[in-house]
This record gives structure tokens, sequence and C-alpha cells, in this order.
């Protein structure tokens, strides 16, 4: 069965990846397609794809094919420019990016800082226990980088909501590891907004 | 408890970083720390389940972290507040420890740099925490050998199965195959210094790949089993050296884990893969001969103990308890 946002429409691929007019774009989507059952229009990228793209491939399909719904690969840390800026970036259950460590936070942050519009938002969505997205570390690394006059960009971290099972994005959204075959529950989700 | 959090403030406070170069140790910490953390999830994933895709056969940075994250969010049930709190407290000691050892040579501009110190510091803290998770005694610390790289080897270090990101010129890589030269786990560290050292691990899976290729060639089934000694002369013919690896190091960490793991069956003659039911039972076969050659063995020491009145104060009903066990009997 399609896959339907919801506003109940059938999510689709965007072709002319990044020149569509499409203003959100998610990072490291693996096998998910949260940014596009939840937003009105967005782009899905991951730096490696080892799945079928379902947009192409399958005549019929469901969110258990095992299919990706990227637009594009893309290695947020790696990749060049996309050589335009967005309003809404958003990380879910990301590994090996994000706000790890202080360096991390500092490669992290400055990626961002050049992919969104002032006033812009980065999504972040994960568990208390991944670093990665962890709100603790993001506050205690971008502070430290601020004092230590170590960021080109300004931002302004919201206080963590919690996600339970009730949340939509939990009720309508199943997250996934996808090497190993293993549902990851995100417990927490917050905003880094860019100031500056 | 809150000993273990000061003990391990003090040996970091003391860790100076070294400036010799010279000698590689931080390799056999690596390797042990990837050995025994894919050894814990394979444990879990079975216990939860859960299953590799595929393309978790090669060791790549995306599969090294989820399975990283995978088991620290499968053992870290500490909940308390005070004593997270603590650990945030020394991390913030670690990484201005670091920063005052590295001195001059202290970078803030250079990511490579950070990021080291992030790995560094990731390990060293999960190293001291793991002792308080409830299951720590079910496994071996994983981040203890990976720590022993700050505090034994004195090198700050980073790692990636991506050459590119780690080394910025080519090494002349003379005598290896194909089959191997590309399963690599590349690790850079950093001493007092302001030149940064590198060295590499293998990847035991995509190792142990390579020796069911071998097998799955040569010893497809029981009736053409292939000797130990036959699979690690053709590694060796590969490239791999007997000073990186050597023949009991081949054997438990390559070959015995293929045949927990039902990759591969194995008799008195050799090694072999387990395609078809015959070969499943002519392993299976041998293990029982094996068995029952134990069991007897077992059987008389226990008889010669009660003809010699040892059992009031041994304990030689223990192969008979583990049975008892194992099939669920009352004893
Ligand atoms: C655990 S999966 C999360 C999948 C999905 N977001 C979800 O929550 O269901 C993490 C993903 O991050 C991707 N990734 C890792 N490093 C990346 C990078 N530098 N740039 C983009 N994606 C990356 C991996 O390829 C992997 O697909």
């Amino acid at each position: 069965m399609a896959i339907l946002d919801i506003f109940n429409n059938e999510i689709v691929e965007f072709v002319n990846f990044p020149n569509d007019q499409v203003f959100s774009i998610e990072f490291g989507a693996g096998r998910g397609c949260f940014g596009k059952k939840f937003l009105p229009a967005c782009y899905l990228t991951d730096a490696v794809n080892n799945n079928l793209p379902h947009f192409r491939e399958l005549e019929e399909y469901s969110e258990n094919s095992q299919c990706h719904y990227l637009d594009s690969m893309y290695d947020f840390i790696n990749s060049e420019d996309l050589g335009r800026t967005f309003t809404k970036l958003i990380f879910c259950n990301p590994y090996d990016f994000g706000v790890g460590g202080y360096g991390e936070t500092k490669q992290f942050l400055s990626r961002a800082g050049q992919l969104l519009d002032v006033g812009g938002e980065i999504l972040m969505i994960g568990g208390v226990k991944n670093r990665w997205v962890k709100h603790k570390n993001a506050v205690t690394f971008y502070e430290e980088l601020i004092a230590h006059n170590n960021l080109s960009y300004e931002f302004q971290i919201s206080q963590p909501i919690v996600l339970d099972e009730n949340h939509e994005y939990r009720q309508n959204h199943v997250f996934t590891l996808c090497d190993i075959n293993v549902e990851i529950k995100p417990t927490q989700m917050y905003k880094i907004t860019k100031v500056a | 408890m809150e000993n273990i959090i000061l003990e391990a403030r003090n040996t970091f406070s003391d860790v100076h970083l070294t400036n010799d170069y010279r000698i590689k140790r931080y390799r056999n910490n690596f390797q042990i720390h990837l050995n025994t953390l894919f050894d814990i999830s394979n444990v879990i994933v079975d216990d939860s389940q859960a299953i590799f895709n595929d393309t978790a056969l090669i060791l790549t940075d995306r599969i090294y972290h989820q399975t990283e994250g995978f088991v620290i969010e499968s053992l870290d049930d500490l909940e308390d507040e005070s004593i997270n709190e603590e650990f945030d407290n020394l991390q913030g000691f670690l990484y201005e420890k670091i920063r005052r050892e590295l001195g001059m040579y202290y970078d803030r501009t250079s990511l490579e740099l950070l990021k080291m110190i992030d790995r560094t510091v990731h390990s060293a803290i999960l190293s001291v925490k793991y002792n308080y998770f409830s299951k720590c005694n079910e496994f071996i610390n994983p981040w203890e050998s990976e720590n022993n790289i700050f505090t034994d080897n004195k090198v700050l270090h980073l790692f990636s199965t991506n050459r590119d990101e780690v080394v910025d010129f080519i090494d002349d890589d003379s005598n290896e195959s194909n089959e191997i030269s590309d399963k690599k786990i590349w690790i850079l560290a950093k001493g007092h210094r302001s030149d940064t050292t590198h060295g590499f691990v293998r990847d035991l899976l995509g190792l142990r790949n390579t020796i069911l290729a071998i097998l799955d060639e040569s010893a497809s089934s029981y009736r053409n089993p292939m000797k130990t000694e036959i699979i690690i002369r053709k590694l060796r013919q590969m490239g791999i050296s007997q000073d990186e690896y050597s023949d009991s190091n081949i054997k438990n960490w390559l070959i015995t884990p293929l045949k927990r793991n039902n990759r591969i069956g194995s008799s008195k003659d050799g090694y072999f893969m387990l395609n078809t039911c015959d070969d499943i039972a002519f392993s299976y076969g041998s293990h029982l001969e094996n068995l029952k050659g134990y069991f007897r063995t077992l059987e008389s020491h226990r008889r010669l103990a009660e003809q010699k009145n040892c059992l009031s104060t041994h304990n030689l009903n223990e192969h008979i308890e583990f049975l008892l066990r194992y099939l669920n009997l009352p004893s």
C-alpha cells in the first residue's frame, strides 16, 4: 500500500535535487521516510544506500518493503556544499555524525550553519543514550564552543520534549537501525535554531 | 561505587602523552576492543531476536557506529542522576586535561585533532561507566581495551574504515592480495608531538568471510574438509603475517567464532561448510564422539574420587549437574 503523509497525500519523490521548491531536508534518513510523512515537502538523503529505490523500482510498496525513499545520496559531513539553504534540517537517530563530542559538534553545527537560513531550525530526534543527538551534549558542547570563540554561527537550543509512545511520531512511524534489523524508540526531541 | 569514578579521575590525571611513535601497541588494544564489542553485539542480537542485515558482513564506519550504539543502548541502564552528573563532570575534566596535556600542540581549529580528542574521551568515559551497567559482569568491557590506548599507550586516537579519513598519504602496501587489502580499520594516533602516526587492524568480520570463501571453494562439504594449517597457510599467502596475527590469533579470533556461530562444521580432519543435512550430521557426529570421550573421562574421575572418599570434600558431580540443568530436569 502506498505510504500516505499526515495530510493523507501519497508521499512523492523530488527529481530535481537540490533545486525543487523544497525547503526542508532530512539527513541520514536510511530506510525511513520520516520527513516525507510529517512535513508538507521534504527531501530525504543519506550518505549510503543499500536498498532498492522504491520510487523507481516497485509498482506497489509499503513501509515494510525494505526500500529507501531517498531523493538523493548526500553525506552531511563530507559531500560538497549544495549551494543553497533550507529552513529545516532533520536528523532522526543519527550515528557517527551529530553532537557526539566537542569536535563533532563543531563540525556538525558548522555544516548546519552553512545549510540553514537565519531563523531556520534543526530538528533533532533520538534516544537519550545516543550521544550523537543527546540534548545535554548539544547544550554542553555548544556553550563550550561559544565560550572558546570556536564556531562561526550562533544558535539557540530549545528545551527537550519527551517523545512517549503516544506521540504521533511514535504512533505513526517506525524508526530503525539500518544494518541491524531492530526498531529504535526515540525518546527525545528538540530544536536548534540558527540565530546569526 | 563512587570510588570507581574517583580512581578513574586519578588514573586519567596521571597520563602523559608519549612522544615516541616507534611501537604501535595501540593496534592490539584496538583489535581487542573490536573483538569484544562484536562478540557482545552477537549475543545481544540473538537475545533480542534482531538480525544483522547482509550489509553488515564487512565492517564499515556505519556498521561500527550502529553496532556500538546498539550495544550501549542495550546495556546502559544507569538512571541515577547524581552518578550521571559525576560522569558529565569527569568528561569535562578529561577534555581539559587533554587540552592542557597537548599544550602547544593543541589546535582548536583542527577538526581532525578535535575528533581524536572526542573519541579518546568517549572511550575513557565508557570504560568507567560500563562498571555501572547491571549486566557488566556478563561480558568483557570492550571500552577498557580501547581506553588503554590512552592510559597505557599514551596516545589519542581516531579510527575509520575509510582510509582517506585517517591517512593522507598512500603507504606502499606491498604483498597483500586484493581479498584482504581493503578489509582494514585505519587508526590515527597522536601523542605529545606536532605530527600524527597511523596503523591499522584487520576487519575480522571481513576476514571471517574470506575464510568462508576459501572453504566454499575447497571444502564445500564434509567429504573434503580443510585442516587448520591449510587455512592459515592460505591467509599467510594473502599477506597476513605472523607478526600481525599469530596462528593462535587466527584460530581464536577467526575460526572458532565461525564454528560457534554455526557457520562452519568440523571433524578431526578439518573444517567444512555446513550446506547439507549430511554436513550438519557429520559435524554433529564428530562432536558427539568428543562429548562421549569427555564424558567417560569425567565419569571415571568421579568413580576414582568415590573410591578414595573425596566426594564429601570435592564436587565431582558437576558434569551430571550441567546436563540436568541443560535438559531442565530436577537434580
Ligand atoms: C540509525 S540510521 C537512522 C535511520 C532513520 N533516520 C531512522 O531513524 O529510522 C543512521 C543513518 O545515518 C546515516 N549516516 C551516517 N553518517 C552520515 C553522514 N555523514 N551523512 C549522512 N548520513 C549519514 C547512515 O547511513 C544511516 O542510514
